[in-house]
């Protein structure tokens, strides 16, 4: 196992190097110039010029590419690694615009994850302990809405229910626990449903099991072997789900963000592309492709951890 | 098993509250809304206008450009006076006027912030409203020369930060010696321009020309080895704890894409004319979000509601609801080259082709039908009554009449409308942009045969694609940067960066230079109203309708607010009424 982990370490900076490069090219080659302004005033070109050198970005995208690895490895004075500043804000460094939102969408999507847990492993029990029964029948249906509805949509019901009419919530910010209920539970919705499906079918699969039926002849309870036993293996294709969910979840969704107003990753994502604001760009994949590799190896890790079978 | 999920499910939903969700607003007298983060808090590299707007809050110019009534009246400068020939201006700064910190505000902070707006080094967006000082331009063109020369002996030699300081006390030398300022003393500022500027006290009101606080400003100055640039540290405009103004408010506290607070500067000569005593502009850029705020009553003021959320608030008829005209026009600009990029001949290089399409457009019907918002159709390029002392020639601007419009068509060599071909529209997506852009796709054909095809792009493409004349036809509009017809008519002229039509006319270039030099006001505005008629007869645009804005506060709460078409509100002259009715 360690020397898996080494391995895999030994990767990452081979993986980020090439999302760097791929990622480069596409910012670079993607029309639109990052120093427009959005009300259609032209920069006079001396004007323009001399942005560029601000930017280094006149001497062509190697050269960019060269001077924005060098800022990243030096790093800044806190030991941050230094994405420079961003074009579209320009007296934001970048660093501390994802330091300012990451922590929010980290925060949003462990909530979320929780609240998908939740209700996820709750249902998908209460499903498996009677199967065809009206609570499996009614957790299958909200499953389904869960995951046909876009988070927009149920987002919207939610805001216009429980911050409208009832007003028993706030309509959005990020301003105090409460703030985090609405959004956490839209964006939780569609993985609880992901996973109530599959801890509902991994348990009735394993309590029909041979070793189960052996173990309740025995004379072991319905219940110490559903969650003694039964629960732990049916818990596995939820794991392996988990790893880029809580990636995805976490590294925030420009929906649910809008809609509740909440400054996390998610808007990073689309506006930086909108702004062509390359040094933010960059920025935001470096993170987000960190992330996405290090959950995976958690993941594994996990795995592990819970069923020795698995050899890594 | 069971145990530790439910453990670790309980430890993850009670981390909110034992770590915390961000942080509360702060409590503001006054509360109103941004769409978006603020792009910049420098007044010299600005160039978005709600960074504009903010910046007037936390700085003060020389003279203050009142946009209600359009009155120069005294800001951070008591009075001024304007030499026989109109190039020289003295400019009094108030004895009483102090930066936020206590320092006296003095000429050399004016100085120090103009000489940023025109050197090559801080890029300044808006340096063109400079240039209007003597020298000024071409001290900037000497700092560019200067410094190119010198990345070319550091390719040799090796650069260094002593050798990129010594190149700037020469420039500093070269500034005095240059450009038309000087202090006379720590308290009257001299300027000279290159010439008679009719409206000169307008762009000293405007945000490049705001004065910055050169102690710390200069703090974070550090100079480039590699290309000898002195470069600012931008971290300093977003710091509450080192950013100092000489505005009615100083910026307290924020955080980015959540907020901007902003309480009243204690050192304001004008201090005691403060109507509150803190603003909080809350970030939504959500239309819902928004309106769902403003329902709840967290924030007070919705300064401009988005078109698509527009209508559906006006046809309420609610008193809370404010439509008001904006000094802005909405266009489509006509690519008027010869030739188009791909080497085609371009049919709308004949004015009466332009002329034909800009007849054949039912302006009543956009507003009415198609926007739904009632804007007036727009008859010039200029918005009427938007500059003080200018009526624009709306005779000569082309009217609804599908008949005339034919029959220039046919005047121009196509009497059958469908033989013009290879027309598009290109706009941005969004903001009801679609909508009219189909609109005016099914009136061309229906009225002339002109068939255009319909171009959506991302706003920054087009913007390109503009600069490149790879277009035929693109949506366009243009705000006034001060209140005289040249913000506008300047940029038809033939050199300017703006006029990407390329559309050229020698005599409409000779009554803008004309004007520049004409010193009595009627005359001027006389020879502007004959340039802006031969534009609008040859069309190189065609102008569809003027903007209107719409806001939302409840008048019975917040007194003070005055709305103005060039959306400058004045917040320190707000009051907010709370439920129990104080002030």
């Amino acid at each position: 196992m360690v020397r898996m982990i080494f391995w895999r370490l030994l990767q990452f900076p081979l993986i980020l190097g090439m999302i760097f490069v791929v990622t480069l090219t596409l910012a670079w080659v993607v029309p639109g110039d990052p120093l427009d302004t959005d009300d259609g005033r032209e920069i006079a070109p001396e004007i323009k010029a001399a942005m560029l050198k601000q930017y280094n970005m006149d001497a062509g995208p190697i050269h960019f590419g060269i001077s924005y690895l060098k800022g990243v490895a030096m790093g800044t004075d806190r030991g941050w690694p230094d994405f420079g500043p961003s074009l579209a804000y320009k007296e934001e460094r970048v660093v501390d615009m994802i330091g300012g939102s990451l922590p929010v969408s980290v925060m949003l999507g462990s909530s979320a994850l929780a609240v998908a847990l939740f209700i996820g492993t709750l249902s998908g029990v209460i499903g498996a302990l009677r199967p065809g029964g009206l609570i499996d029948l009614s957790s299958l249906g909200v499953a389904l809405l869960g995951i046909s509805l876009p988070n927009f949509v149920t987002g919207s019901i939610l805001l216009a229910v429980f911050a409208g009419a009832f007003k028993m919530l706030p309509a959005g910010g990020w301003e105090s626990p409460w703030h985090i209920i609405l959004p956490a539970v839209t964006l939780g919705i569609a993985p609880a449903a992901y996973i109530a499906r599959l801890v509902r079918l991994g348990l009735a699969d394993i309590m029909s099991s041979d070793y189960v039926r052996t173990a309740r002849a025995k004379g072991l309870s319905r219940h110490k072997a559903l969650f003694e036993h039964a629960l732990k293996v049916a818990y596995l294709p939820v794991l392996s789900f988990m790893g880029p969910a809580a990636a995805s979840v976490m590294t925030g969704s420009f929906v649910v963000e809008k809609l509740f107003n909440i400054p996390g990753m998610g808007e990073h994502f689309v506006n930086s592309v909108i702004n062509k604001d390359q040094f933010l760009i960059l920025g935001v994949v470096l993170t987000f492709s960190t992330m996405l590799v290090m959950f995976n190896l958690a993941v594994d890790v996990a795995y592990a951890w819970i069923d020795p079978r698995i050899e890594l | 098993m069971f145990k530790r999920i439910v453990v670790v499910i309980l430890v993850v939903f009670s981390l909110p509250f034992i770590i915390g969700v961000g942080d509360p607003m702060p409590k503001a007298d006054f509360v109103y809304v941004e769409v978006a983060e603020y792009n910049s808090r420098d007044p010299q590299r600005m160039t978005y206008l709600a960074d504009i707007r903010l910046a007037r809050r936390l700085f003060e110019t020389l003279v203050d450009l009142d946009f209600n009534d359009l009155s120069r009246n005294p800001g951070a400068a008591e009075r001024w006076e304007v030499s026989e020939d109109g190039r020289t201006y003295t400019f009094h700064i108030r004895e009483d006027a102090y930066w936020s910190n206590g320092d006296r505000l003095t000429s050399h902070d004016f100085i120090y912030a103009w000489r940023r707006a025109v050197l090559p080094d801080t890029a300044a967006g808006y340096a063109l409203f400079l240039f209007a000082i003597e020298g000024a331009q071409d001290f900037y063109a000497f700092r560019e020369a200067q410094l190119a020369a010198y990345i070319e002996r550091a390719k040799v030699e090796g650069g260094s930060e002593e050798a990129a300081k010594g190149l700037w006390v020469e420039a500093l030398e070269k500034f005095d010696e240059m450009v038309g300022v000087r202090a006379v003393d720590d308290k009257t500022l001299e300027v000279t321009i290159k010439q008679r500027t009719e409206y000169f006290l307008d762009l000293v009101a405007f945000a490049t020309y705001m004065p910055v606080h050169a102690a710390s400003v200069e703090a974070g100055v550090t100079y480039s080895a590699e290309s000898g640039r002195r470069l600012d540290d931008p971290t300093y405009w977003n710091d509450p704890k080192r950013l100092i103004g000489n505005g009615p408010y100083v910026l307290s506290k924020r955080k980015f894409r959540q907020y901007s607070y902003l309480t009243a500067n204690p050192h304001y000569w004008n201090r005691d004319s403060l109507k509150n005593q803190s603003v909080l502009a809350r970030i939504i850029g959500d239309d819902m979000a928004m309106l769902m705020a403003y329902d709840q009553g967290v924030v007070d003021y919705v300064p401009l509601i988005s078109v698509e959320m527009a209508h559906d608030l006006v046809v309420q008829e609610r008193d809370d609801v404010h439509v008001f005209p904006l000094a802005g026009t909405y266009i489509y600009n006509f690519n008027c080259q010869q030739k188009l990029n791909n080497g085609e001949p371009n049919p709308l290089a004949d004015w009466r082709v332009r002329r034909a399409l800009c007849t054949a457009i039912d302006r009543k019907q956009l507003g009415e039908m198609v926007t739904r918002m009632n804007e007036p159709p727009a008859y010039s390029f200029v918005p009427p009554g938007s500059c003080a002392g200018y009526e624009p020639p709306v005779d000569v601007a082309p009217r609804f009449d599908p008949e005339a419009a034919r029959a220039l068509l046919s005047e121009a060599g196509y009497a059958d409308g469908s033989k013009i071909t290879g027309l598009s529209i290109l706009y941005n997506t969004g903001s009801g942009h679609d909508r009219v852009a189909q609109a005016v796709k099914k009136m061309w054909e229906e009225h002339l045969g002109v068939v255009v095809t319909l171009d959506g792009v991302e706003s920054k493409i087009s913007s390109q694609r503009s600069r490149s004349q790879d277009y035929t036809i693109r949506r366009a509009g243009w705000y006034g940067d001060y209140a005289d017809p040249t913000s506008w008519l300047d940029i038809r002229s033939s050199k300017d960066e703006n006029n990407t039509t390329k559309w050229s006319n020698p005599e409409y270039d000779a009554l803008l230079a004309e004007a520049a030099g004409t010193e009595a006001p009627d005359e001027r505005m006389r020879l502007l109203r004959e340039a802006e008629a031969i534009m609008l007869k040859e069309c190189p645009q065609a102008v569809l309708y003027h903007y209107v804005g719409v806001s939302l506060y409840d008048p019975k709460r917040v007194k003070g607010l005055k709305l103005n078409a060039w959306t400058r509100d004045r917040f320190e002259q707000v009051s907010v009424i709370d439920q129990g009715g104080n002030e």
